[in-house]
C-alpha cells in the first residue's frame, strides 16, 4: 500500500496509509503513514469497537493536518483492547454421533450449524459466505473428489477446479467463523483459527485435501495447496 | 492471526524484508482543511462485490466499491491466508471503514465521503500496479476525492 500511495500521491490526490508493518513502511517512505500495533488483518484494531475504530481513523486522518514537506511516519501509541472473555470462550459441542460415517462428519457440523448461523445472519444482516458462488450444500459437496483423485468440474468456467476449492474453503471459514463469532462474547482471533482448525471436521478435511494435492503432479494444484486453503503457520 | 511482533521469526523477517520498491522522492500534495475533505478508501484486503469476478493470485486490478453497496454484498477474495479475517467476518467496517467515515462526516470531522472506494488484492509486488493506479485515480479525481485512505490487510 505505500507503493500504491506514491503512485496516488504524483497523480494529485493526497494519501495517508495505514502501515501494519513498519520496516516496509520505513523503506517505500510514502507521503504520510501511521504504523499501529494491531493485528494483520486489522488495519483499524478490533472488530465491533466504533469507539476504538474512529480514534484510530482520526489519527490516520489528521496526518493532512500536519504541515511537512517531508514523509510523515507517525506511530500509533495504543494498542487494541484484551480480548476480554476470550480464554474462556467456548463453542457448543458438535453432537456426537459413533455411528457416523466419517465423510458425513462434515455435513452433520454443518446440520447443527446451520440455525445458528440463520439466527447470527438474521441479526447482523450480513454474511461474508459466497465467494465460491456455491450454497453451502454445494460447496460441502464439492470437496470429496478431492480426497478420492476424481476433481470435480470447477463452478466457475475461468477457474482452475483448485481454485474452486481454494474458494469453496473460504467460504466454509466464513460461515463456521461467522457463526462461531455470534456465540459466547468476545473471542480472539487466534482462538477462532484453533476451533476450527483443530475441534472441526471442516478444519479436519481441508487439512487433508491440502496433504492429498501437495503431492499432485498439477502444478497449480500444488501452489495453491502449499498456500491458500490451510495457513502456513498451521501445518 | 497476531500482530508482527508476535509472529515466530521466520514469519515476521519474511513479512519485513520483503522486496519493497525505492523511490527517489516522495510526492507531497496539499489539500483543503480536514472538515472540507473528500474521502475515499483505497484497501488491499482483496474486496470484491458478489457479481464481480473474484481476485486470482497475480491480480494487480482493482474492483470499485460503491458507498451505498449493501454490506453483506461486499466479499473477500484475497489469495492469501497470512492475515486475520475474522474480523472481517464480524465487522465489514474492520477493514472497510464506511460507516465510521460517515460519523466522522456527521461530527465535521471530515467533509464527505466518496461515493466510489477501491480494492486492490495486496501481498504481492506492486509491479504491474501503476496502470490501474491511473484509471482509478481519475475516477477519484471525477468524484472530486481529496483524502485516499489506503488500509492494508
Amino acid at each position: 500500500m505505500s507503493a500504491l500511495a506514491h503512485y496516488i500521491e504524483q497523480r494529485g490526490i493526497p494519501t495517508a496509509a495505514i502501515a501494519l508493518i513498519r520496516p516496509q513502511a520505513e523503506r517505500i517512505s510514502p507521503p504520510r503513514a501511521l504504523w499501529v500495533p494491531f493485528e494483520l488483518g486489522r488495519p483499524l484494531g478490533p472488530p465491533n469497537n466504533p469507539s476504538f475504530q474512529l480514534k484510530v481513523l482520526k489519527a490516520l486522518l489528521s496526518l493532512f493536518a500536519q504541515q511537512s514537506g517531508t514523509p510523515i511516519l507517525d506511530d500509533y501509541p495504543v494498542n487494541a483492547p484484551d480480548d476480554v472473555g476470550g480464554a474462556h470462550w467456548q463453542f457448543p459441542d458438535f453432537p456426537e454421533n459413533p455411528d457416523v460415517v466419517p465423510g458425513r462428519q462434515l455435513r452433520e457440523e454443518i446440520e447443527f450449524l446451520a440455525p445458528i448461523y440463520r439466527r447470527a445472519l438474521a441479526k447482523s444482516g450480513r454474511t461474508t459466505f459466497g465467494v465460491s458462488g456455491l450454497t453451502v450444500e454445494q460447496a460441502i459437496e464439492y470437496i470429496p473428489g478431492f480426497l478420492e483423485g476424481a476433481w470435480p468440474a470447477s463452478p466457475n468456467p475461468d477457474w482452475h477446479p483448485v481454485q474452486g476449492l481454494r474458494f469453496v474453503a473460504d467460504d466454509l471459514k466464513s460461515y463456521y467463523l461467522e457463526t462461531a463469532a455470534s456465540v459466547g462474547g468476545i473471542v480472539s482471533s487466534s482462538r477462532l483459527a484453533d476451533w476450527f482448525w483443530d475441534e472441526t471436521a471442516a478444519g479436519n478435511v481441508l487439512a487433508a485435501v491440502r496433504s492429498i494435492l501437495l503431492r499432485n503432479e498439477d502444478e497449480i494444484a500444488v501452489d495453491l495447496a502449499e498456500g491458500a486453503i490451510v495457513p502456513r503457520s498451521r501445518v | 492471526m497476531v500482530r508482527l511482533a508476535d509472529l515466530p521469526d521466520h514469519l515476521a523477517n519474511r513479512y519485513a524484508s520483503a522486496d519493497c520498491p525505492v523511490f527517489e522522492a516522495t510526492p507531497m500534495v496539499d489539500g483543503p482543511p480536514l472538515s472540507d475533505r473528500r474521502v475515499a478508501i483505497i484497501s488491499s484486503a482483496g474486496l470484491n462485490l458478489r457479481n464481480q469476478s473474484r481476485f486470482l493470485g497475480g491480480d494487480k486490478d482493482c474492483r470499485a466499491i460503491p458507498a451505498a453497496t449493501e454490506p453483506s454484498d461486499i466479499l473477500m477474495s484475497h489469495v492469501s491466508l497470512g492475515f486475520d479475517r475474522t474480523g472481517f467476518y464480524q465487522d465489514l467496517n474492520t477493514v472497510f471503514p464506511i460507516d465510521r467515515l460517515r460519523s466522522l462526516v456527521d461530527e465535521g470531522f471530515i467533509g464527505s465521503v466518496s461515493d466510489t472506494h477501491y480494492s486492490f488484492m495486496g501481498g504481492s509486488s506492486p509491479d504491474g500496479m501503476e496502470v490501474h493506479a491511473d484509471e482509478m485515480v481519475r475516477r477519484l479525481r471525477e468524484d472530486n476525492v481529496s483524502a485516499a485512505l489506503l488500509l492494508p490487510v
